[in-house]
């Protein structure tokens, strides 16, 4: 698992290419927006980006529960790379959002319930790593960071549908501008799929090297363990 | 009470702790574990009273089969090791009384101050636990752990800070819960303190468990060089 | 299912009668809400009519504050004395142990409750005695104190204890937040009950959710 792979460097150069179409296909195949404009195009990355760090999240989630029934290390590495793929794309996705925000509201945050529910998963997927540094053996790391995933995302749906209902009760003041506002073509529906399905597989790629590289560091802190061990003949605290 | 431990291992990656213990007991029998620091003598134990999972390893029981984490096993063990367990705002009496109430065995008032007495805390048991020396907080949690008449006691380094009264005081006992029949297994770097007690010792050293070597009333300048024969000229050479 | 019920009665007193010896939680807590509600004071000058609709957020602020501070405290004793180990080995059912410590988290979260209330009454001139409010501020507490217990279980483990736990606790509890806020200005207002029964519902689902999942994973924190 850890040695380079054929097949991945394959699978590493048709992501590139599908996220190289998929720009091509938001330049120049979509059309623009006729209220927004052309910072509407940013759209397709927001919403494949938000996509991104949601299922980063539902990826960790269940590598978590896998965790805690059989203890497999890798399963670990795994959700931790997959938290942290999951956090630079909702940042990604917070940022495209307020580019797009700005010019079409006229303002840089709403308490949009998307929006809202993104950040907070984003403050816990941060708290996730702030748990795992305070933990030194790397097998309760890995149980705690599990409980912690487990309980984070079934706060979710409650956390959307509240900030959701919130919403509704305070409608905000830049009337009902939303993605349901804009006017869908066939084309743009074709574009923002190709978007997701193209940056979905970055995932992939993105997920499987991240572990790898996760599991690589491990290795190397058992191999100096390992010397330790022989020869002091100890190992940490008997 | 027979009491058989087969090929347990316990590996943190690939740094292997213990591999391939092999260990027996019969009640009434307190066998000494030896072993240098970081030999992993803790870690073998908390998988024996059933604290921590092992990667392989078999319990059996007057020949049957039982499970080192079930909780009937964690039950029939009593753990004496470094840190207290005991609450430190409650008094010896009532830290007695918890204990005696979760093993149910609900012992009245007049029974735990007994209990007390014999380990010679009567006259503190209405003081709350943070005023007791630290000899007088191990008395207490041999009485404690005594609580639940088990059937296998477990003793991680119990002479430590201990002084010379105190350590005869915990022979004694020693030699008294081997009387009632309980199986005792007990880690010490001074072999010598208990020797009187001591049925047999066995050696972890570098993860494996050696061969048993029983006491038969020899002193201990015969029985070292068996345990340890790097440590005689003949073994030097060797 | 009777030895469950004696095991986790056995637990909540010990972990109440530990709790009154040391005044541990209690006085963390109580020392400073009552700071913040003097500050807030200052912080904010408001009309009659606002103070109404805003006093459930800023005691609820209060409450949470307080309350993480009280959490932190609650395993000290187990994680110093090594208590969880002797706890493991005596208990059969391990859930006990969570929701012995919720239940006597949850009674500490209600004497901070009772205490604060009248005082913020009695400071900014407003009648709190209103049965709705208590109620909301009752189940909030609950759920606060069902999710803080379990991740406290696991601070206390780690490196940075007192200040791990706000920040894994906070961004879970923003259901609880807003649902408090929302039926406590409700009530507040004397808004149609309609209108913010929704909120009273998201708090007993959150907290049936967190308690459950609680009681589930619970096993996992404490055995290696």
């Amino acid at each position: 698992m850890l040695s380079w792979n054929k097949n991945f460097t394959f699978l590493a150069i048709f992501s590139g290419v599908l996220v190289a179409l998929a720009f091509a296909l938001v330049l120049f195949y979509a059309p623009v927006e006729q209220n927004m404009g052309l910072v509407q195009k940013v759209f397709y990355f927001h919403v494949s980006a938000a996509w991104l760090g949601m299922l980063g999240f539902l990826v960790a989630a269940v590598c978590a529960v896998l965790y805690l029934r059989n203890a497999n290390l890798a399963l670990d590495a795994v959700a931790a790379s997959s938290v942290e793929i999951g956090l630079l794309f909702t940042a990604i996705a917070n940022f495209t959002g307020m580019i797009w925000a700005r010019p079409v509201w006229n303002t840089w945050w709403t308490w949009d319930p998307r929006l809202t529910t993104m950040t907070i998963m984003a403050f816990t997927y941060i708290a996730y790593f702030l748990l795992r540094r305070g933990i030194d053996d790397p097998a309760k790391k890995a149980r705690f960071g599990a409980v912690y995933l487990i309980v984070g995302f079934a706060t979710v749906p409650l956390t959307f549908f509240s900030a959701r209902l919130l919403r509704t009760i305070h409608p905000t003041i830049f009337g009902t501008a939303g993605s349901g506002d804009m006017a869908m073509t066939p084309t743009m529906y074709q574009t923002m799929g190709f978007s997701i399905f193209a940056f979905s597989v970055l995932f992939a790629v993105l997920l499987i090297s991240r572990s790898r590289l996760r599991l690589s560091e491990r290795w190397l802190e058992e191999q100096e363990a390992l010397e330790q061990e022989e020869e002091f003949g100890e190992v940490s605290n008997g | 009470m027979q009491i058989e431990l087969r090929g347990i291992s316990k590996s943190y990656g690939r740094l292997a702790v213990l591999k391939n213990c092999d260990l027996e007991l019969e009640s009434g029998q307190l066998i000494g574990l030896l072993g240098n620091n970081g030999a992993g003598k803790t870690t073998l134990l908390r998988i024996i009273s059933g604290l921590l999972s092992a990667d392989a390893g078999r319990l059996l029981v007057d020949g049957e089969e039982w499970s080192l984490k079930s909780p009937e096993w964690r039950r029939k063990c009593a753990l004496v090791a470094h840190k207290t367990f005991l609450y430190q705002n409650l008094s010896g009496l009532e830290n007695l009384r918890f204990f005696s109430e979760l093993y149910q065995h609900d012992l009245n008032e007049k029974d735990l101050r007994e209990r007390l007495d014999q380990v010679g805390l009567a006259r503190a048991a209405d003081k709350q636990v943070r005023a007791y020396s630290r000899g007088m907080q191990q008395r207490l949690t041999i009485a404690r752990a005594l609580l639940s008449e088990p059937d296998f006691v477990i003793l991680d380094e119990p002479f430590t800070g201990l002084d010379k009264d105190g350590s005869a005081q915990l022979v004694r006992m020693l030699a008294d819960l081997k009387q009632r029949g309980a199986a005792v297994l007990m880690t010490s770097h001074d072999p010598q303190t208990a020797l009187k007690v001591t049925d047999g010792f066995v050696r972890l050293s570098r993860g494996v468990l050696g061969e048993a070597v029983a006491v038969q009333g020899r002193e201990w300048t015969e029985i070292e060089p068996i345990l340890y024969p790097e440590s005689t000229p003949e073994g030097q050479a060797a | 299912m009777k030895n469950w019920l004696s095991t986790l009665k056995t637990l909540t007193w010990k972990d109440l009668l530990q709790e009154w010896r040391s005044k541990d939680m209690l006085t963390a807590m109580l020392a400073f809400a009552i700071l913040s509600i003097f500050i807030f004071n200052y912080a904010m000058e408001l009309d009659p009519r606002q103070r109404a609709e805003l006093a459930p957020g800023i005691l609820w602020v209060v409450i949470t504050f307080s309350g993480t501070l009280g959490l932190n405290r609650s395993f000290v004793a187990e994680q110093e004395q090594g208590s969880f180990d002797a706890l493991v080995m005596a208990v059969p059912g391990l859930g006990s142990i969570w929701l012995a410590k919720q239940i006597s988290n949850f009674m500490m979260m209600l004497v901070l409750i009772v205490i604060v209330l009248p005082i913020y009454s009695l400071l900014y001139n407003q009648n709190l005695f209103i049965p709705g409010l208590w109620l909301t501020l009752i189940l909030g507490a609950w759920s606060f104190s069902a999710a803080g217990t379990l991740l406290a279980s696991m601070t206390v483990q780690t490196r940075m204890r007192d200040l791990l736990l706000p920040v894994l606790l906070f961004p879970l509890l923003m259901p609880v937040n807003m649902a408090v806020v929302k039926a406590g200005s409700g009530i507040m207002t004397s808004a149609p009950v309609a209108s913010y029964q929704v909120w009273l519902a998201v708090l007993l689902v959150y907290g049936i959710i967190m308690t459950t999942i609680s009681l589930l994973v619970f096993d996992y924190v404490i055995l290696e």
